[in-house]
């Protein structure tokens, strides 16, 4: 019955609109839109690298060996497997040009591929050019190969201009504006050059002892599934230094730093949160203050403590639903506004669309509870009721500030000390003594008459 | 005869300020019988305001015993003291108090509500009719006068029919006219429902309608 009648004076007292609310609702609201959305954009990137997760490895599967190429038995297995094969060896290693003093060198990430590179998606070059052109040999001989802005104007060549990897030179006939499996290719010391593999035969950079890793990117039949067939290849190939990668996770690295990037973010987000807890707890103190006189009112009409706790309980609470709900739509909502802008800004796939907050973006709004009790001034400033003399005095005391003072701060004591208190051995200690001393105190306080 | 409505046996109120102690009551002891009428009067500070409030249950006495309605209002806790107001005292105040987000019907049927009666907008209606603004029962207090506002509050402390009604200067907000008014209805339902009135007052022409004037002085009786 109390319940019902306090939901009817909550509805009632309501009325009044949400003035003195606004602080409370934009500081629910904007922790919440902030962590939702860094939420969606989570989602989102994991949505992309979930559907583009082929085209990231650039096959369907890869298996990796370090130090060596495929054995042709390895090479066999790979064969009849898949649909087709690519090659790819990585190493490091100094792009020079010039000779003499006068040289310039600088580190780059050599890939090696061969004529199927890229199995999945396409690389942009500039000019705008197949790969399988830019990378073919120039008219003097000389292979061509494609590198990274970043490199070319380190050593200040332009397409058309040589330089060398190893004894083999090359002609630089385009610079790489997109590669489909960057994400992919993980940690890398230097920029990216591209060549045929064919081409360092004779370089010398391949030579036993040489750190490179051979990547063998497989074209699976449709419908093929990856589980057995990495269990079979694990089991036949692990003991050789196989690694395998597949599309279901096609850029673990990437994904890993996603989510810790995340994790970092919902962790600013909980700290702005903290930040607007002050402000939240600071809007309900100042609106119960405001409502004294009605409260007093309430308690002179008979409406015992739980009634009043109830009554602007339930109007907290709502206000607290309406803010976090404002917050997970605004959270949705804006990274699907900003799609394009946010889109065109990340370097991996993300697959921006309105997604219905459900419990994975629920889970960040859990900050609401923590809040709710790590901000114990919401439930201990709604358990404070002022006395009924308020209503004939509109004061507590007429005779100084002594009693409101004391009053006040009772108010502002944060119930939940005591619980958190209580978590740990020594802390039920410091809450028996509080406890304690908080018995004594409203022994003292029941003594004191409240208004003259 | 009858249990008296009120007893009040050496009551005292003293406050704690930042200048020490203040008695505000110095034993004050009362008796007011069932359907009785007694205005409180007295200066200024006599502490009239205040021993109503003792009266009401809403202030604590700091010693002595109140008796009301045979319960011992000094040995309730402040939720025992709400509960023994619900439809027992009906209080009015000088400035009125009604809750502002509430209509004046849902403002007198708020203490009906609260004492759990099923029929308390029914009652809360007719109770507003009986004073005159049957008319403006959807009107919030905002969009009233000084004096609809008072006869609301009339309503709302007569609804539950409490035993007792207390009054705190009802007319202290009011002009002469409205406050006549205020008064006569005032006297009309506490003779409708047989209540027991205590009234604080400054007006002699007020108190000397009451079946007795009780006057103090310094927190005394004089």
């Amino acid at each position: 019955m109390s319940l019902s009648l306090a939901a009817r004076f909550a509805r009632r007292e309501m009325r009044g609109g949400l003035r003195g609310f606004r602080l409370l609702l934009a500081c629910l609201a904007l922790g919440v839109a902030a962590l939702a959305a860094v939420g969606s954009v989570r989602s989102a990137i994991e949505a992309g690298l979930e559907a583009e997760g082929a085209a990231l490895l650039g096959g369907d599967a890869e298996l990796d060996f370090t130090y060596r190429s495929a054995s042709p038995d390895e090479q066999a297995w790979m064969a009849e497997r898949a649909e087709r094969v690519s090659e790819i060896v990585e190493f490091r290693s100094m792009a020079v040009v010039g000779a003499g003093d006068t040289s310039e060198r600088a580190l780059t990430q050599v890939k090696a591929v061969d004529d199927l590179y890229p199995l999945i998606g396409e690389m942009v070059l500039d000019p705008a050019l197949p790969l399988g052109h830019a990378l073919e040999s120039g008219p003097e001989g000389r292979p061509g190969a494609v590198m990274e802005r970043a490199l070319s104007d380190r050593l200040g060549l332009a397409p058309g201009d040589v330089f060398a990897l190893g004894e083999t030179e090359f002609r630089l006939t385009a610079l790489i504006e997109r590669e489909p499996d960057s994400a992919a290719s993980g940690f890398s010391l230097g920029p990216r050059t591209l060549v045929r593999r064919v081409a360092l035969d004779g370089s010398g950079l391949l030579a036993p002892g040489t750190l490179f890793n051979s990547k063998y990117r497989l074209d699976l039949p449709e419908g093929t599934a990856l589980d057995p067939l990495e269990a079979e290849a694990e089991a036949r190939f692990a003991e050789a230094g196989m690694r395998w990668t597949d599309a279901r996770n096609g850029a673990p690295g990437v994904a890993r730093f996603v989510e810790r990037l995340s994790a970092f973010l919902v962790l600013v987000g909980l700290s702005g949160l903290a930040v607007g807890g002050v402000g939240v707890a600071a809007a309900v103190r100042a609106y119960l203050q405001r409502k004294t006189a009605v409260i007093a009112t309430f308690r002179a009409m008979g409406a015992t403590r739980a009634t009043i706790f109830q009554t602007y309980f339930i109007q907290v609470g709502l206000l607290a639903v309406m803010g976090v709900a404002l917050g997970l739509l605004i959270g949705a909502g804006l990274p699907l506004v900003l799609s394009p802008l946010i889109e065109a800004q990340l370097p991996l796939p993300a697959r921006l669309r309105f997604i219905p907050p459900r419990w994975p973006r629920l889970r960040y709004t859990g900050c609401s509870r923590p809040r709710f009790s790590l901000f114990g001034r919401w439930p201990e400033a709604l358990t404070c009721v002022p006395p009924p003399c308020f209503a004939m005095t509109g004061s507590a005391n007429r005779l100084g500030p002594a009693r409101p003072t004391l009053w006040r701060w009772r108010c502002s004591w944060p119930r939940s000390w005591r619980w958190r208190a209580g978590l740990t051995d020594r802390g039920r200690s410091h809450f028996g003594r509080l406890a304690a001393w908080r018995r004594r105190w409203r022994c003292w306080r029941w003594r004191q008459p409240c208004c003259g | 005869m009858s249990d008296p409505v009120y007893d009040l046996q050496d009551v005292t109120l003293s406050l704690k300020g930042n200048a020490g102690t203040v008695d505000i009551l110095r034993g004050i002891s009362l008796q007011v019988q069932q359907g009785e009428s007694i205005a409180l009067t007295g200066a200024s500070g006599s502490g009239k305001s205040s021993l109503l409030m003792v009266m009401g249950g809403l202030e604590r006495a700091t010693g002595g015993k109140v008796m009301a309605l045979g319960h011992d209002l000094s040995a309730l806790r402040e939720d025992g003291l709400a509960q023994f107001r619900q439809g027992r005292m009906g209080i009015v105040f000088q400035s009125f108090h009604l809750i502002p987000t509430m209509t004046a019907l849902e403002n007198v049927a708020t203490p009906l509500e609260l004492s759990g009666a099923e029929d308390a907008f029914d009652r809360a209606r007719a109770e507003l009719e009986a004073v005159g603004l049957g008319h403006r029962i959807d009107q919030y207090p905002a969009q009233m006068s000084g004096g609809e506002q008072q006869r609301v509050a009339l309503a709302r402390a007569a609804a539950p029919r409490p035993a007792i009604l207390l009054a705190d200067e009802p007319t202290g907000s009011l002009d002469s006219r409205n406050g006549a008014a205020i008064m006569d209805l005032l006297f009309e339902l506490r003779d409708r429902h047989g209540a027991t009135l205590v009234l604080v007052t400054h007006a002699d022409d007020l108190a000397a309608r009451c079946d007795r004037v009780v006057q103090l002085a310094d927190g005394r009786l004089a």
